[in-house]
């Protein structure tokens, strides 16, 4: 039997030893409820990239308004970060506004104090609770499917079908995946 | 329209008949179910008017028809028939309590032979109603789970479909409406429950009055969501009078005291008293609620009086009246005000009735008696009647609520319940994976029964681990440690059914057990939990492509090459040189794909020339230095690439480009054992002329170095580069494999003149504006040859940091010097083919791909005598080689190139046929699949 007649070599015992996990839930009109888990493999693939130990590093939540964007990273209306615990995992975030469409991304700080993203949340949605302007649209979540998958969060229970919008014929595309380099020496030629 | 709503948890322990949370359903049945079934068909007997909503939970009629809870009920209401004899007989002169006593004996005696004549089964005589026309019976979810908590629609999704499922086998037809758990609603979930055939509905105040866009009616219209489904809003005030602890009927001093049972305050005096009503406890000694109680509510104080049923009754009849007055008034108010006909719904949970408030049954007789009177203004409505003659009105959106505290999932979703979310969610992920997995097996009829009976039973577990009534009890502090026995238990017990069919090793013994210990939805399909897009286990494929590409690879090598660039996203040479060889692969027949990351206007995912390219989307948030952005990158690569292997994709080796994709490389390589090609186009020490300085130089370099170290094979394109790398990393010989960068000699040779405007000997320069490729000099070299050749012309394209500077260099020879800036590819060939010259003055070039599009076009060539670039040329036979920096020897080659074209022609014609043998991608490609570290399964050797 040929080396390629048999599953694959590489199916080896990867475990589910740590999934990735990050999941943004409303409490109320005004509080959301966070948790997460940040496997071993991520874990270790972080501490390597800066050099210091896990329990060390600045655990940060960073919570995006993302209402009518299809977020890509670098469009939310505003944003706001959090620093948690070293042993935390769960956060409760209240003051939040009503009727806005939220992202949360848990990260750490590199030593510029810039946010590193490590995980991205699902998207969820606050309700209202007071009575809106007559003239306010409808500020529902954007349906981004395509973008849901990608990121890997499954289906969302949004107003529009899923199934509607993979049918649509929209390619997949995604905004700007991020800035080119900011150094000009690199890449090489 | 008044709707009551008949909710208990599935409780039903065949091993024990003593849990005392079993006695709810006891209870319920004693003093709220039987009461209300009979009040009903009594008031369906005399008053035509009658109307009544009843929402009942798919577990309540599971115990309701399950011969174990009947049973056990019988007996309970048997065992109290005899304790209100005891009773009868201790009282005997007591002139007080004995009649009371008497009462409970009586009705006791009454539910009995109530019970008994309806053979122990309610569900059938509830039906009755509702086939009569007095009764509209609402389904609810199948476990009562706070859907708005769920992570996926599918969990959603398999919740209402199993209670639709189940509603039809007790009622013989399809539920028209549903009673949200806990009025718990959140947008989208109207459109499955449309899709399941629901129509209406019903959600607290808040989640209307707060609606977009606001109505004028307010709340006494139901509203029509974007998907169709009626939503009935609670109307506050009516609810107020009913529930409040404070102000509403229940709490009324001549009501009877909830928290005076004989079960608490008898047997504390003596042994004897002790051994008097310990029989009708738990057999532990728990003390538990009988159902006996003699004293009224009395005041706050704890000094109670007995309790006087007249008075009771009267109090009952006042606010009874007080009730449909505040209606009618209400209504008029609501016509006044709209013109409309208004509904006002008033829904509570049935327990109050009879349970929590003793006379609530009788209130519920005396006001629905008087509503279904003819005089009556005001009337009882079912809701499919009052849809039927009435248009709904629109609203936009329903908001996110509940009829919890604050209208929000807070007492679902608070510090003493919020850790079993992440539990549930990730069961509801394992139970859809399994799900969507088997149901393909079951639609070819493929699948074994123990698999079926298993995955049945797992999607049970699952929903009862669900049930909004732990996380109720945990908030409200009751009886926590039963709602987290519960909780766990069932996850437990659902963790081990899925392992049993993940790892093919039945447990008929088990399963059989759990079946025997919760016998609910017999037609329970776990097929409910599949997947409701046919999602590709991968995520930046559809499904559709990830099977084709599964197909296509099928008894191939696997070879992965990861690159940080790959057209259209060209910054430098690599991303042409992984082009080139990806292609070249690919038409030798191999399984090439590339992973790089995701650019703005390219698919995700696409099949090209054979290569399947791998766009993955970097995480990134807001502007990022480039060594962090790398790491996001890598990242969201080996992310993609545990995805590809666990969906059950093969990948057979890594070929990496450069350091920045050394990350993931060596994570393949650490957990799976791929081995790995890594390819230098470049090192960081030559980029910075050997001088490692900044922080990030040495990261990069340290990068490097690891790669070389754990790296199979080293792919380098010269033997300068060769050379390089044996200094710098000093890898074992055998490691090192020279194979050139080529390029593909019959592509890219259409071009479109009319890019071009020549208006002299032309020296063309393209590529990077930076130090290393060394324009500067290029531009040092210009007035010397313009003295020798007046009208050359000297053409720069490309961007970079430098562009400025050298703008400003060039800029007292005018005309004669232009920069193009960033051009196309269909730009640049067009200038290669055109251009007299084309010149490459790098400092530091590890191969020089430029040359090769040069010679392509049989244009002359002046390059560096540096790195790859000597080894590409020999001087003055197939073109020119100036000292690497050197103005002089720069000015010297040029100015002979433009002024002798023949020579130069044929030069360009012998690199030409040089560059076919030696640079054009087949023979290259070759090489490369040879030095793969797994053979290629069709042949050819390992090296």
């Amino acid at each position: 039997m040929s080396h390629f007649d048999r599953r694959s070599p590489a199916r080896a015992e990867y475990g589910r030893s740590g999934a990735d996990l990050l999941h943004l839930m409303v409490q109320n009109a005004r509080s959301l409820y966070l948790y997460w888990e940040v496997g071993s493999r991520r874990r270790n693939l972080t501490e390597r990239h800066f050099g210091c130990p896990w329990g060390t590093m600045p655990k940060i939540i960073r919570l995006y308004d993302t209402t009518c964007v299809y977020f890509d990273g670098h469009n939310a209306n505003g944003y706001f970060d959090i620093e948690t615990t070293p042993e935390a995992v769960n956060w409760y975030i209240h003051g939040v506004q009503p009727g806005i469409t939220y992202t949360a991304d848990f990260g750490t700080y590199s030593i510029h104090r810039q946010f590193v993203p490590l995980l991205r949340s699902n998207v969820v949605v606050t309700p209202r609770d007071s009575v809106p302007d007559a003239a306010e649209p409808a500020g529902g979540p954007v349906n981004f499917t395509a973008y849901a998958q990608a990121m890997r969060k499954g289906v969302y229970l949004f107003d529009e079908s899923a199934a509607e919008e993979e049918t649509g014929g929209r390619k997949l595309r995604l905004p700007d995946a991020g800035p080119p380099p900011a150094s000009a020496l690199y890449p090489p030629s | 329209m008044l709707v009551l709503h008949l909710h208990l948890p599935y409780i039903r322990h065949h091993d024990r008949d003593d849990y005392l949370e079993e006695r709810w359903f006891y209870e319920s049945m004693l003093e709220t179910y039987l009461p209300l079934l009979d009040m009903a068909e009594r008031l369906a007997g005399e008053c035509p008017g009658f109307r009544l909503t009843l929402g009942m939970t798919p577990t309540l009629l599971a115990m309701l028809e399950d011969p174990l809870m009947q049973g056990r009920f019988l007996n309970h209401l048997e065992r109290l028939i005899e304790l209100a004899d005891k009773e009868t007989g201790r009282l005997a002169n007591d002139p007080v309590f004995l009649p009371l006593a008497r009462r409970y004996a009586e009705r006791f005696r009454s539910l009995r032979s109530l019970y008994l004549g309806m053979e122990m089964k309610l569900i059938p005589r509830f039906a009755d109603l509702q086939r009569r026309g007095f009764a509209e019976i609402v389904t609810s979810a199948a476990t009562h789970a706070f859907l708005p908590l769920c992570k996926t629609e599918e969990a959603i999704r398999a919740q209402i479909a199993t209670a639709v499922r189940d509603y039809e086998r007790h009622f013989g037809r399809r539920p028209s409406g549903m009673w949200l758990p806990e009025c718990g609603y959140t947008s989208g979930i109207d459109r499955i429950l449309k899709e399941l055939g629901i129509s209406y509905t019903f959600v607290e105040a808040a989640g209307v009055r707060y609606a977009s866009p606001p109505l004028q009616e307010g709340l006494i219209v139901p509203r029509l969501t974007r998907h169709g489904v009626a939503v009935f809003p609670r109307d506050p005030e009516s609810s107020l009078q009913v529930w409040s602890a404070a102000e509403g009927y229940p709490g009324d001093e001549d009501y009877r005291e909830y928290y005076r049972d004989i079960g608490w305050d008898l047997g504390w005096e003596s042994e004897s008293a002790w051994g008097y009503i310990r029989p009708y406890l738990l057999a532990d000694g728990t003390r538990v609620n009988t159902g006996i109680k003699y004293y009224r509510i009395t005041g706050r104080e704890d000094r109670k009086e007995p309790y006087d049923p007249e008075r009771a009754a009267a109090k009952v009849r006042a606010h009874a009246e007080h009730f449909v007055r505040c209606r009618e008034r209400q209504a008029e108010e609501a016509l006044n005000r709209t013109g409309g006909l208004p509904l006002i719904t008033a829904p509570y949970d049935a327990e109050l009735f009879g349970h929590w408030w003793h006379e609530g049954p009788e209130w519920l007789e005396t006001v629905c008696r008087m509503l279904s009177g003819e005089s009556s203004r005001v009337r009882l409505v079912l809701p499919s009647e009052y849809l039927a003659g009435q248009t709904t009105v629109r609203a936009d959106r329903i908001e996110e609520s509940s009829w919890g505290r604050n209208a929000s999932a807070e007492v679902w979703l608070q510090g003493g319940n919020d850790w079993i979310y992440r539990y549930l969610h990730q069961a509801e992920e394992r139970m859809i994976r399994l799900a969507t997995h088997y149901r393909a097996m079951a639609d070819r009829d493929a699948l074994s029964p123990w698999v079926r009976r298993t995955l049945n039973q797992a999607a049970r577990e699952l929903m009862l681990a669900q049930s909004s009534d732990w996380a109720f009890i945990m908030d409200g502090g009751t009886v926590v440690e039963y709602a987290v026995r519960r909780t766990k238990g069932h996850l437990e017990r659902f963790g081990r059914l899925c392992e049993a069919v993940e790892r093919d090793k039945p447990d008929p013994a088990y399963l059989a057990e759990l079946e025997r210990a919760s016998p609910l939805f017999p037609d329970l399909r776990f097929e409910e939990f599949a997947s409701v897009l046919p999602l590709s286990p991968v995520s930046i494929l559809t499904e559709a492509q990830w099977l084709a590409v599964q197909e296509q690879t099928r008894g191939r090598r696997n070879v992965f090459m990861l690159a940080w660039e790959y057209p259209p996203h060209n910054v430098g040479g690599l991303s042409r040189s992984v082009y080139e060889f990806s292609k070249a692969l690919a038409r030798r027949g191999e399984a090439v794909h590339v992973v790089t990351t995701a650019h703005y206007g390219s698919p995700y995912f696409e099949l090209s020339e054979g290569v399947c390219i791998h766009r993955v989307p970097v995480v990134a948030s807001g502007p990022t230095d480039f060594w962090d952005w790398m790491f996001e990158m890598n990242l969201a690569m080996i992310d993609h690439l545990l995805q590809w292997l666990e969906a059950g994709g093969r990948i057979d080796v890594v070929h990496a480009h450069d350091w920045m994709v050394y990350y993931t490389a060596s994570e393949m390589k650490s957990s799976f054992g791929l081995p790995f090609v890594a390819t230098f186009h470049a090192t960081e020490w030559g980029r910075t002329g050997g001088r490692i300085e900044s922080e990030l130089q040495r990261r990069i370099h340290r990068l490097e170095s690891w790669m070389a170290a754990e790296a199979d094979r080293i792919v380098v394109c010269s033997r300068h580069m060769a050379d390089e790398i044996r200094r710098l990393f000093e890898p074992s010989e055998s490691r090192i494999h020279i194979i050139p960068n080529g390029i593909d000699m019959d592509a890219g040779t259409e071009t479109v003149e009319t890019f071009v405007v020549k208006e002299g000997p032309t020296v063309f320069y393209v590529g990077r504006l930076v130090f290393e490729k060394g324009v500067h000099v290029l531009l040092h070299a210009v007035p010397h040859v313009l003295a020798q050749v007046p009208d050359a012309r000297f053409v720069i394209a490309g961007a970079g940091p430098m562009e400025a500077q050298l703008r400003e260099q060039a800029a007292p020879y005018g005309d004669r010097v232009k920069f193009l800036g960033h051009v196309d590819a269909s730009v640049k060939e067009a200038w290669l083919k055109a251009a007299d010259a084309a010149v490459v003055p790098s400092l530091y070039e590890p191969f020089g791909i430029v040359a090769l599009e040069a010679i392509r076009h049989r244009t002359p060539l002046v390059v560096s005598d540096t790195g790859g670039l000597a080894e590409i040329i020999d001087h003055g036979e197939d073109g020119f080689k100036a000292l690497p920096g050197h103005v002089d020897s720069l000015v010297q080659h040029l100015a002979e190139t433009l002024l002798n074209p023949d020579r130069a022609r044929s030069m360009a014609d012998r690199a030409y046929r040089k560059t076919r043998e030696m640079y054009d991608m087949p023979v290259l490609a070759e090489r490369l699949s040879r030095l793969y570290p797994i053979p290629d399964p069709r042949g050819g050797v390992s090296v």
